[in-house]
């Protein structure tokens, strides 16, 4: 029995780590507290939207040219098939080492911001031709939607976050609701500290350009000035 | 057949009900009843493999992936932890991910088997943590726990080098040879992987028991039409047949539940295991996973006890036998595959057998770090020089800042589909053709986040002229609605149509042919 000890303790030990990982996922105790429950909680299938999500890396020099970093020229990691691997960034967490990777590694000239954007398509579109005609009755006319979801200057540093696409959507379905508007004005503080969580936030940024046309330069406006 | 329906000893201890021993006794000849690891060895070989074929490609990338030098991710990072493991330069990187692709191979091959596999353990883990994009997923962490376990078990003393190495019983590898010749251990480590895989399966079905989109059948849905992974040929099939995927998903989330209790018994063993075979297999054309099933099948691999392997091996001997004028009988007499018998100089390699493999290892590392250096990966010693970066035009910029504030109304429809008849809520018979007396049943599927809308449902006839009109107030949670439409009394045989309108606009729209019936048309 001594000479077994070691591996009853073993066994004990890592039984009781899996089984802590199955009652903390259960009943979503410190699911997210670290790194470590990564390892033992087995959310294999969490969050898979209507809505195909890619993500761009869009650099403005300081001619006012604009400049994909998002792909490396020296070639991209496709990890889990033909994506590449920017697009596995769903929090955008990532995306400022990415840059200044791309940028350390290029020549360029000197780049003024960088931009997070993500584009959302739904999936219907992503329903092969062949499977779409025997199906749907309307034309195949895929409609991305674009959301700027970071600002950084040159360095990657100065991060401003704004929400995501599916935040706002939400976000903007329920400030449909007039009586909810209302509440939120009635009880919106005359001084408050600006939160980065705040949707105000990226309503009045000043930093975001707004949609340009060919001949036309992009420059940059506010945000609530373009809303419909 | 006498051969077929041997018992070797291994099954004899397996079976704890027959020796009536006390729960204790039960627990301990559950982990330490002693067997030969074939199963365990094939696990090692199957699952380094795998990995290898995923690392393989990456060594290129180690620079990019792993190094200051490079854009790292570290997990920690995305749960908002910072950077937890220490970040090392370009060549050190690139050194240590050749140490891994070398002990990935030697950990196939068996040499040096528990000190390869640690390497493969931390260097693996390592790596996995610093790329939470593109080398962390749940297969990575699923591998790290087997890997843990190979590590800790005596995996390596059959069908590896070391064992050809040691001179004791290298003519006793095969299981049909006398027992007095294998090299048997304790089976906990391969004990720890069968749980932990009825444990993962486990904990998967509490996630899907927390999802309520998985009992719908729509997160299944959405991501079968998902183009992150592969190709998945079927899932953009099934997609269309939602009902499928409803019974499917119930299907799963009972399978996993179950396996745990059922894994471990005579009858429930083959059955949960076949069923996880097919389910991983079908992973691969639905979802477009590669990676995962392989990663699980390695695991299964360690649920082979001794005597299933013996049983193999009698069977793979018999249908020599069986077959022998047919095929080439040697071809199949795997029992007599042995490594080459280099005389004088095997007792010299395994005397010196340390020493060659940490000269194999610096070795590696040296040819690693030079052969990336001259792959230059960022193309910095090109004569042109660095890349630059690509520019893109002012029209392709200013789509990327176009901001909506609403979704179109026919984005907001997933799909619509007629029918008659349905399971869980969900049609499951799509026609065009309906016959008088039928419900037509006109089931709009919505797409996540629609908000509140308001949702008509519109039939016309062939002419366009309008019938009849549905409406329903959708609010933002409900992501299915069903129309019943009875064709029975005023409506006449004949080409229609329904449309379905999202606040007051076409979204989507279905034709469809009425036949006269048995019921009475009234005019």
């Amino acid at each position: 029995m001594q000479k077994r000890a070691p591996a009853i303790a073993f066994i004990a030990l890592y039984l009781g780590v899996l089984g802590w990982g199955i009652v903390a996922h259960t009943f979503s105790i410190g699911v997210n507290s670290h790194v470590g429950m990564y390892f033992i909680v087995w959310d294999m299938f969490c969050g898979w939207s209507a809505y195909e999500q890619r993500n761009h890396l869009i650099a403005e020099g300081q001619s006012g040219q604009f400049y994909d970093v998002s792909s490396p020229p020296w070639g991209d990691v496709h990890p889990y098939g033909p994506r590449e691997r920017i697009h596995y960034d769903t929090y955008a967490s990532h995306a400022p080492r990415v840059v200044q990777n791309v940028l350390k590694h290029t020549v360029h000239e000197p780049i003024v911001k960088v931009y997070y954007v993500e584009e959302l398509w739904s999936k219907k579109f992503n329903i092969p031709d062949q499977y779409w005609e025997a199906n749907y009755q309307e034309t195949k006319n895929r409609h991305s939607y674009f959301n700027t979801r970071l600002t950084m200057t040159n360095d990657a540093q100065n991060v401003v976050a704004y929400q995501n696409w599916f935040n706002k959507m939400q976000y903007n379905s329920y400030m449909d609701n007039p009586k909810l508007q209302q509440m939120a004005q009635n009880c919106r503080q005359f001084f408050r500290p600006m939160s980065v969580f705040d949707p105000n936030v990226i309503m009045n940024a000043n930093t975001i350009p707004a949609g340009g046309v060919d001949t036309s330069p992009i420059v940059p406006v506010n945000y609530e000035v373009s809303r419909p | 057949m006498a051969e077929m329906t041997h018992r070797t000893p291994a099954d004899a201890t397996y079976n704890l009900k027959k020796d009536n021993l006390t729960a204790i006794g039960q627990v301990e000849q559950f982990f330490f009843r002693e067997e030969v690891p074939y199963g365990m060895a094939l696990a090692r070989m199957a699952l380094c493999a795998t990995l290898l074929w995923t690392m393989v490609y990456r060594w290129q990338h180690a620079r990019e992936l792993y190094s200051t030098d490079g854009a790292i991710a570290q997990l920690s990072v995305t749960f908002g932890q910072g950077n937890y493991l220490p970040e090392l330069s370009g060549t050190a990187v690139v050194a240590l991910a050749s140490l891994l692709v070398l002990a990935l191979v030697t950990s196939i091959i068996g040499w040096k088997t528990r000190i390869s596999l640690s390497l493969v353990l931390v260097l693996y883990g390592y790596f996995a943590l610093l790329d939470g994009l593109s080398t962390m997923t749940k297969y990575s962490v699923i591998a790290c726990h087997i890997l843990l376990m190979l590590a800790i078990s005596n995996c390596g003393d059959v069908w590896s080098v070391d064992n050809w190495l040691s001179n004791r019983n290298r003519r006793g590898i095969w299981p049909l040879q006398p027992k007095v010749l294998r090299r048997k251990s304790a089976v906990w480590p391969q004990m720890l992987i069968q749980l932990f895989i009825g444990i993962v399966y486990l904990g998967a079905a509490a996630t899907k028991l927390h999802t309520a989109a998985y009992f719908t059948g729509d997160q299944l849905k959405f991501w079968m039409v998902t183009q992150v992974n592969n190709l998945h040929p079927l899932g953009d099939y099934l997609v269309l047949h939602p009902g499928l995927i409803v019974v499917m998903c119930y299907v799963a989330i009972i399978w996993e539940i179950m396996f745990v209790f059922l894994v471990f018994t005579k009858w429930g063993r083959p059955c949960v295991l076949f069923l996880g075979v097919t389910f991983h297999a079908a992973t691969s054309v639905t979802l477009g996973l590669y990676i995962f099933p392989l990663v699980m099948f390695s695991g299964y691999l360690a649920y082979l006890r001794e005597s299933d392997v013996q049983t193999l091996f009698q069977w793979s001997r018999y249908l020599r036998r069986r077959y022998a004028g047919v095929f080439n009988a040697s071809a199949f007499d795997v029992s007599g595959w042995a490594l080459p018998d280099l005389g004088g100089w095997r007792p010299a390699i395994a005397h010196y057998s340390l020493l060659l493999y940490v000269c194999t290892i610096l070795i590696t590392m040296s040819a690693g770090v030079q052969a990336e250096n001259w792959l230059d990966p960022y193309g910095l010693k090109r004569p042109e020089g660095p890349y630059e970066l690509k520019a893109i035009s002012h029209a392709q910029a200013g789509r990327y800042f176009q901001q909506e504030s609403q979704i179109r109304e026919e984005d907001r429809v997933f799909s619509l589909r007629l029918g008659t008849a349905t399971i869980a809520g969900i049609v499951i018979d799509p026609r065009t053709e309906f016959t008088q007396g039928d419900t037509v049943l006109a089931q709009v599927a919505l797409a996540p986040p629609h908000g509140d809308v308001f949702l008509e449902c519109v039939l016309c006839d062939g002419a366009g002229k309008l019938l009849h009109q549905e409406y329903f107030v959708t609010p933002r949670e409900c992501d299915l609605v069903t129309f019943r439409l009875n064709m029975c009394g005023a409506v006449e045989a004949g080409d229609y149509e329904i449309i379905i309108k999202v606040n007051g606009r076409e979204a989507q729209r279905r034709s469809f042919q009425l036949a006269a019936g048995a019921c009475e048309v009234v005019k």
